[in-house]
C-alpha cells in the first residue's frame, strides 16, 4: 500500500530534523540526502519544502511534472497551488494554514487538473517545519501520485454502491414478497430467508432455524415429498409438491413449494432455492367447492333430478345422464348436446303443446320457468316431471342459454292422485248424508202435514249448509275449480244464490271488493245469506218477477261489509212485528260466530241489510 | 206427454224416499219404479220408462253406461249425485246435473225442465 510505503520513507525524517534540511540545498551530507531524494523519487513521492514566509518552494522538477506544470514554468508554491483542482484548492489551502499554525502533520488528498485537462490525484503529507524557537517556517514533506489507486477506489466505491442498491432492490422485492423464499446448502440446511417469507412462517428469529434442515419442518408423507424435490433439485430439475405444513406458530397452512438449484460460476449446483408458496386460501375455496359439489351431486342423485341446458341459437340440449334417461335420450348424445326434438319428442302428446307454449312465453317475456308435465315413453309408460329453468339473454337482450334441472314427481303425483280420492270420497259421503238427513226430514214431515213448510225450511237450511260445506272443503290443486283460486265470500255467494237466478233476468248484482273466506265463516255467512234470499223470496224483492237484489260489497282492510239492498219489490210498510226464526239466527250469528254486527233497515222501497265482519274473523 | 213410468236408480233408501215423494207430488199419475243397482235398473228399463233420476255411484259401480243407453233412446233423465259435475263424462256432459243434498224445487224444476225438452221428439 502507498501510504505504508510512505511511512516506512517518511519515517527517517524526524520532524525537528526538518530545519536542518530546511535551507537551499545546504545539507550536511548531500549524498545521503540525494540517495534519500532518490529513493523518494523512484518511490513516486516527491519531497517538498515551502517556506511560508519567503514564499519559496524547494523541490526536485518532478513536483512541476507532478503537478502539471508546463515545460520551462517555474516551480512556485502559487504555480502548484493554481493545479489544485479549484474544488479542493480551499480545503488544501486551509490545511496548510492549519498544519504550519498547529506545528503537526499534515496529510491531504486532493486533484489537480492536467495541462491536457485531465484530473490525477495526489497524496500529500508533511509537516510543520520551525525555527530554533520553535516558531512555524513552512511546510516539508512529499507529494505523490495516486491516481491509479484512486480510480480503483472510486471504481469499488461505485460497485459498492451498485451492489447495496441491488441488495437493496434484492432484499426489498423479498421482503415484499408473500412467498417464503430460502436458500438452501446442498444438505438442505437453511442458510437464508427472506423477510416475507418470516412473516408468513411466523418465524421472529431466523437465528433459531438457520442451519436446520429444512426437510425436516415437514412431517409424514410431506417430509418424503420434500426430500424428493432437494434431491431432484440437486439433480438439476425443479422439485414441485404441494403439501401440509403448519407455521412455527403452529398456524395449519398449506404451501406449494419449488425447489430450484442455484449454480455457480462452473454451472455446477451450488445450493438450492427453495419457494414456498401459502395456498391455504385456495385450499380451502378448494375443499368447500368440493363439498358444495358433493353435495350437490348427492342432491341431485338422491332427488332424481335432471339438470340440463338450452343453447337456444344452437337449438340443443345439453343434459346429464338423468335427464337422458328420464326422456329416453342417448346419455352421450345428451352430454354433447342433442337437438332440442330428442327431448320434446318425449313429452306426452297432450302435454306437448302446452309445455312449448310456456317455454316459447318465458323465452320472449323472461321470468322464471316452471311447468308440471307428462311423459310418454316408447314402451307406453307415463311418467309425471316437473321442469323448472330460467332464460338467459346476452347484452343485446337475445336469449341465449336457458339452464333448468327437471325432477320427476310419478309417485307424488301418484299420491297426490290418491289423496284427492279420499277427499272426494269423503266430500261424497257427507253431501250423502246432507241428502240422507233431508230424505229422513221429508219422510217425517210426511206423516204430519203440518210441519211440511218447517220440513221443507228446514232441509233448506240444510242444503245451503252442505253447500257451503263443499264451497270451502279443502281442495288439492286438481280438484280446485281453476277459474277460482281460492274461497272467497262472492264465490260462496254466487253459489248459494244460485237456485235463485232465473234464466235471462238478473236478479243479484254483486260489487265491490271480494275477500278470503275460511270454513267455519263460510258455514255462518252460508245460513245468514240463505235466510236473507228465501224471506226475499217470500217477501222481499224476490217475490215480484222484476225485483232484484243488490249487494254492495267493501273491503276496508280490517272490517269486510255487505250490503244487501232489495230493489223492485213490494213497498214496505216498516219493521215486521214478529221477528222470525231465520233473522234470529242470522243475526245471532253474525254476532257471535263472525263478530260482526248486522241491521236491518226497513225501508219503504225495500229493505236494506248491512252486515259488517272483521276480516280476521272472516279467514276462520 | 206422460211420465207412466219413472225410474229411480239410488242405492241409499231415505233419498230414494225423498225422491219418489218430490217425483210423485210433481207428476201424481207416474209409476216410480225404485232400483238400488245398474243391474236392477237395466232390468226395469226391459219395460218402457218415460222419465229417470240417476245416481251415479250405485251399489255395482257407476250408471254412466246405463246413462248412455237412455241418453240414446232418447229418454229424458237428470243425474242426482254426490259427485261432481265435472266427474260425468264428457259423452254425457249435457245431461242436467243435481247435486246432493238438493232442494225440492230444484228436483221439480228439473223435471219439468227435462220433460219440455222431450217432448218435442
Amino acid at each position: 500500500m502507498p501510504e505504508d510505503m510512505l511511512d516506512h520513507l517518511t519515517a527517517p525524517t524526524p520532524p525537528h530534523a526538518n530545519a536542518a534540511h530546511a535551507g537551499q540545498g545546504r545539507t550536511t551530507t548531500p549524498d545521503i540526502e540525494d540517495r534519500l531524494r532518490r529513493a523518494q523519487e523512484l518511490g513516486g513521492a516527491i519531497p517538498y519544502e515551502w517556506d511560508s514566509r519567503s514564499n519559496v518552494l524547494i523541490a526536485p522538477p518532478a513536483l512541476g511534472r507532478l503537478y502539471g506544470l508546463r515545460n520551462g514554468e517555474e516551480l512556485t508554491y502559487d504555480a502548484v497551488v493554481a493545479r489544485i483542482h479549484p474544488e479542493d484548492r480551499e480545503r488544501s489551502r486551509a490545511a496548510h494554514q492549519q498544519a504550519i499554525q498547529s506545528g503537526g502533520l499534515y496529510e491531504q488528498e486532493y486533484r489537480v487538473v492536467q495541462p491536457g485537462g485531465q484530473v490525477r490525484w495526489l497524496f500529500v503529507r508533511g509537516e510543520a517545519t520551525c525555527d530554533a524557537n520553535g516558531t512555524p517556517l513552512g511546510l516539508a514533506g512529499v507529494a505523490m501520485d495516486i491516481t491509479a489507486r484512486k480510480e480503483v477506489e472510486i471504481a469499488l466505491r461505485q460497485r459498492e454502491a451498485e451492489l447495496a442498491e441491488r441488495e437493496h432492490f434484492i432484499r426489498n422485492v423479498l421482503a415484499s414478497s408473500d412467498d417464503c423464499i430460502k436458500v438452501l446448502d446442498l444438505d438442505a440446511n437453511l442458510q437464508f430467508m427472506s423477510e416475507g417469507g418470516m412473516r408468513v412462517m411466523e418465524v421472529d428469529d431466523f437465528g433459531k432455524i438457520e442451519g436446520c434442515s429444512w426437510p425436516s419442518f415437514w412431517s409424514g408423507e410431506a417430509g418424503e415429498k420434500a426430500r424428493a424435490a432437494v434431491a431432484t433439485a440437486k439433480a438439476g430439475g425443479v422439485g414441485r409438491f404441494e403439501d401440509f405444513c403448519p407455521t412455527l406458530a403452529g398456524t395449519p397452512r398449506w404451501w406449494d413449494v419449488a425447489v430450484t438449484p442455484i449454480r455457480g460460476e462452473d454451472g455446477s449446483v451450488e445450493r438450492l432455492l427453495s419457494i414456498s408458496r401459502d395456498i391455504t386460501a385456495r385450499k380451502q375455496a378448494e375443499d368447500a367447492l368440493k363439498l358444495t359439489q358433493e353435495r350437490v351431486e348427492l342432491a341431485i342423485a338422491a332427488g332424481k333430478v335432471g339438470t340440463w341446458v338450452w343453447d337456444i341459437p344452437a337449438g340443443t340440449i345439453t343434459a346429464d345422464e338423468r335427464l337422458a334417461a328420464m326422456f329416453g335420450v342417448d346419455p352421450a348424445e345428451a352430454a354433447r348436446g342433442a337437438p332440442i326434438e330428442a327431448f320434446t319428442a318425449a313429452a306426452h302428446p297432450e302435454d306437448r303443446e302446452r309445455v312449448a307454449a310456456i317455454m316459447g312465453e318465458v323465452v320472449q317475456r323472461g321470468g322464471f320457468y316452471e311447468v308440471e308435465h307428462r311423459l310418454l315413453s316408447a314402451d307406453g309408460t307415463v311418467r309425471w316431471i316437473v321442469a323448472r329453468g330460467e332464460c338467459q339473454y346476452d347484452e343485446a337482450g337475445q336469449p341465449v342459454r336457458f339452464p333448468g334441472a327437471t325432477v320427476e314427481v310419478t309417485d307424488l303425483k301418484r299420491a297426490e292422485e290418491a289423496r284427492e280420492l279420499v277427499t272426494r270420497e269423503l266430500a261424497h259421503r257427507i253431501k250423502n248424508i246432507f241428502a240422507v238427513v233431508n230424505g229422513i226430514v221429508a219422510m217425517s214431515a210426511r206423516s204430519e202435514p203440518e210441519a211440511k213448510a218447517f220440513a221443507d225450511r228446514l232441509r233448506e237450511r240444510l242444503t245451503a249448509l252442505a253447500q257451503a260445506h263443499e264451497y270451502v272443503r279443502p281442495h288439492s290443486p286438481r280438484s280446485r275449480n281453476p277459474a277460482q283460486s281460492s274461497q272467497t265470500v262472492q264465490g260462496l255467494l254466487r253459489m248459494l244464490l244460485a237456485p235463485y237466478l232465473q234464466e235471462g233476468h238478473e236478479r243479484f248484482i254483486i260489487e265491490g271488493g271480494d275477500v278470503a273466506i275460511g270454513p267455519n265463516a263460510a258455514t255462518a255467512l252460508a245460513l245468514i245469506f240463505h235466510e236473507q234470499a228465501t224471506n226475499s223470496v217470500k217477501y222481499g224483492s224476490l217475490s215480484t218477477p222484476a225485483g232484484h237484489v243488490k249487494l254492495g260489497c267493501e273491503n276496508t282492510g280490517a272490517f269486510y261489509r255487505l250490503i244487501w239492498q232489495e230493489i223492485g219489490g213490494p213497498p214496505i210498510s216498516g219493521e215486521p212485528h214478529r221477528r222470525g226464526f231465520g233473522t234470529e239466527l242470522a243475526a245471532r250469528s253474525a254476532a257471535s260466530q263472525l263478530g260482526g254486527a248486522l241491521a236491518h233497515e226497513w225501508a219503504e222501497s225495500g229493505l236494506v241489510v248491512r252486515l259488517s265482519l272483521p276480516v280476521e274473523r272472516l279467514r276462520a | 206427454m206422460q211420465a207412466s213410468r219413472v225410474l229411480i236408480l239410488e242405492d241409499e233408501f231415505f233419498v230414494a224416499l225423498d225422491l219418489e215423494l218430490i217425483v210423485q207430488t210433481h207428476l201424481p199419475a207416474a209409476q216410480v219404479v225404485h232400483c238400488t243397482s245398474v243391474a236392477e235398473a237395466q232390468a226395469a228399463l226391459q219395460e218402457p220408462v218415460g222419465l229417470a233420476l240417476l245416481d251415479i255411484d250405485v251399489l255395482d259401480g257407476k250408471s254412466f253406461p246405463l246413462a248412455k243407453a237412455l241418453d240414446e233412446q232418447g229418454t229424458p233423465f237428470a243425474f242426482v249425485s254426490s259427485s261432481r259435475p265435472d266427474e260425468v263424462p264428457s259423452h254425457l256432459a249435457h245431461v242436467p246435473f243435481i247435486s246432493k243434498p238438493f232442494a225440492a224445487p230444484l228436483i221439480q224444476q228439473t223435471l219439468q225442465q227435462i220433460m219440455t225438452r222431450a217432448e218435442p221428439r
